[in-house]
């Protein structure tokens, strides 16, 4: 079977797409646009001697932030220190934490070595590398990655994206998670080695909190719900923080409706918390 | 004069045109919509106030415009009134004739906006996630949180097609 690279393909097709040719300047710059062009200059002249007095009060104000920051400075590094090493969730009522980050001993050489391993990254000189690999199976990401999931036992893991950025010290996993016949779109953060910031973790600007569940010895998730209904739970596992989407009462809509916009689920809130018990015990 | 010059416009979209113009398709699937798309973002840059000197500033901005300017256009009235549900493009697309790119690139275009346009940066432009949350304005989690779904979504749209995602390589 012939071996197709993604990027490849989507790259030859893409410079495919060319912009129409008579969409060049010569066409922009037709009588209605230069007319346009003039009222704009006008415009900008006219809004020049605003921007003056604009730009006075702007650098005042910006000398008085600069001011308190030095004050504050102080403070905010002893703040820094002591989230070092934390999972954390912020949302815009509370922030939370699920207690100390522990360093995910992943498998780095093998994961980049590895043929099916891609890479992609930025351009220019401030070019970061991350490398990415979907995985049809537990045992094969574990094999490849080092990568610990929790209950793999117990639990069935399909459809794994592992994601790491090794400069950065992090990555991400996401995964259908299944259990006794419910089923979990979950993503997933995670430190590597290497990892040098103080904390990690989701925000949830949009989520409000609706219950804090307590599992296992000083476990601890949070059910989140979106004004649209939309309804997951944070839980820190194995060194993952994982965001997991629940069914929110609807088990028979259909997956297209379903997996918008927070991922697949068939499970409801009641059967994650039987799962959540499970990584407790 | 601190604003762009003709000159320099018919400069600048000569070397970020395609660029411009490849990304607005992405979005609005339509070689029509495309060309409207194109030209607002064209008066856009004339209408800037001052010159953006970094080259790759100056393409982040104008694949930044290019996506606000899809996302004004579903907005608009007009598109509103052409469309009968959320998903109205797909439908439109359906009917089309101008439906001239390959499988790969309609599977992309069968991915929500928030997934298409992150895959697009990564896969076509090669920014990072740093990059692409600094030219869309989100977090990093939110980024590679969105460009990791939208693989797994994206592999699900291949399936359904009848092509087999294993030959595919992400």
């Amino acid at each position: 079977m012939e071996f197709m690279n993604f990027k490849e393909c989507y790259k030859a097709e893409m410079d495919a797409v060319k912009k129409t040719p008579n969409l060049t300047g010569e066409i922009l710059f037709t009588e209605e646009v230069r007319k346009q062009f003039e009222n704009c200059e006008s415009e900008k002249r006219q809004r020049a001697g605003w921007a003056k007095t604009w730009r006075s009060v702007v650098f005042a104000a910006v000398a008085i932030c600069m001011i308190g920051t030095v004050i504050n400075h102080e403070k905010v590094e002893g703040l820094a220190k002591s989230l070092f090493g934390m999972f954390t969730l912020s949302t815009d009522e509370e922030e939370m934490d699920f207690g100390e980050m522990e360093i995910v001993q992943m498998n780095m050489e093998k994961f980049i070595a590895d043929p099916e391993t891609t890479k992609a990254g930025g351009t220019g000189e401030n070019k970061v590398l991350s490398y990415n690999h979907f995985f049809g199976s537990y045992e094969k990401m574990n094999q490849v990655s080092g990568i610990v999931l929790p209950c793999a036992d117990k639990v069935e893991y399909t459809d794994i994206t592992v994601d790491v950025v090794p400069e950065w010290g992090y990555g991400h996993i996401s995964a259908q998670m299944s259990c006794d016949g419910a089923s979990y779109n979950v993503n997933g953060i995670y430190a590597v080695n290497e990892f040098g910031e103080d904390s990690l973790g989701y925000g949830d600007r949009n989520g409000a909190t609706v219950e804090k569940y307590e599992y296992g010895k000083d476990k601890r998730a949070y059910f989140l719900e979106a004004p649209d209904g939309g309804l997951r739970v944070y839980f820190a596992e194995e060194g993952i923080l994982f965001q997991m989407t629940v069914c929110n009462g609807e088990p028979d809509v259909p997956e297209e409706k379903a997996s918008l916009p927070y991922g697949f689920a068939t499970g409801t809130k009641e059967q994650a918390k039987v799962l959540l018990d499970l990584f407790g015990e | 004069m601190s604003s762009y010059s003709p000159g320099e416009i018919e400069k600048i979209l000569e070397r970020y045109g395609d660029t411009i113009y490849r990304m607005a398709y992405l979005q609005v699937k339509s070689r029509n919509e495309a060309d409207d798309i194109y030209q607002e973002v064209c008066l856009k840059l004339l209408r800037q106030e001052s010159k953006i000197d970094d080259d790759g500033h100056l393409k982040a901005w104008l694949l930044r415009t290019t996506v606000n300017c899809c996302k004004d256009y579903w907005k608009s009235a007009w598109y509103r009134k052409v469309t009968f549900d959320n998903e109205p493009v797909m439908e439109r697309q359906d009917v089309s004739e101008e439906n001239e790119t390959g499988y790969v690139t309609e599977c992309m275009q069968g991915l929500s906006e928030k997934y298409r346009v992150i895959l697009h940066l990564y896969y076509y432009e090669e920014y990072s996630i740093k990059e692409i949350g600094r030219i869309l304005r989100l977090k990093e989690n939110t980024v590679a949180s969105r460009l990791s779904r939208g693989r797994s979504k994206l592999k699900k749209i291949i399936e359904k097609g009848g092509k087999n995602y294993g030959v595919y390589e992400f």
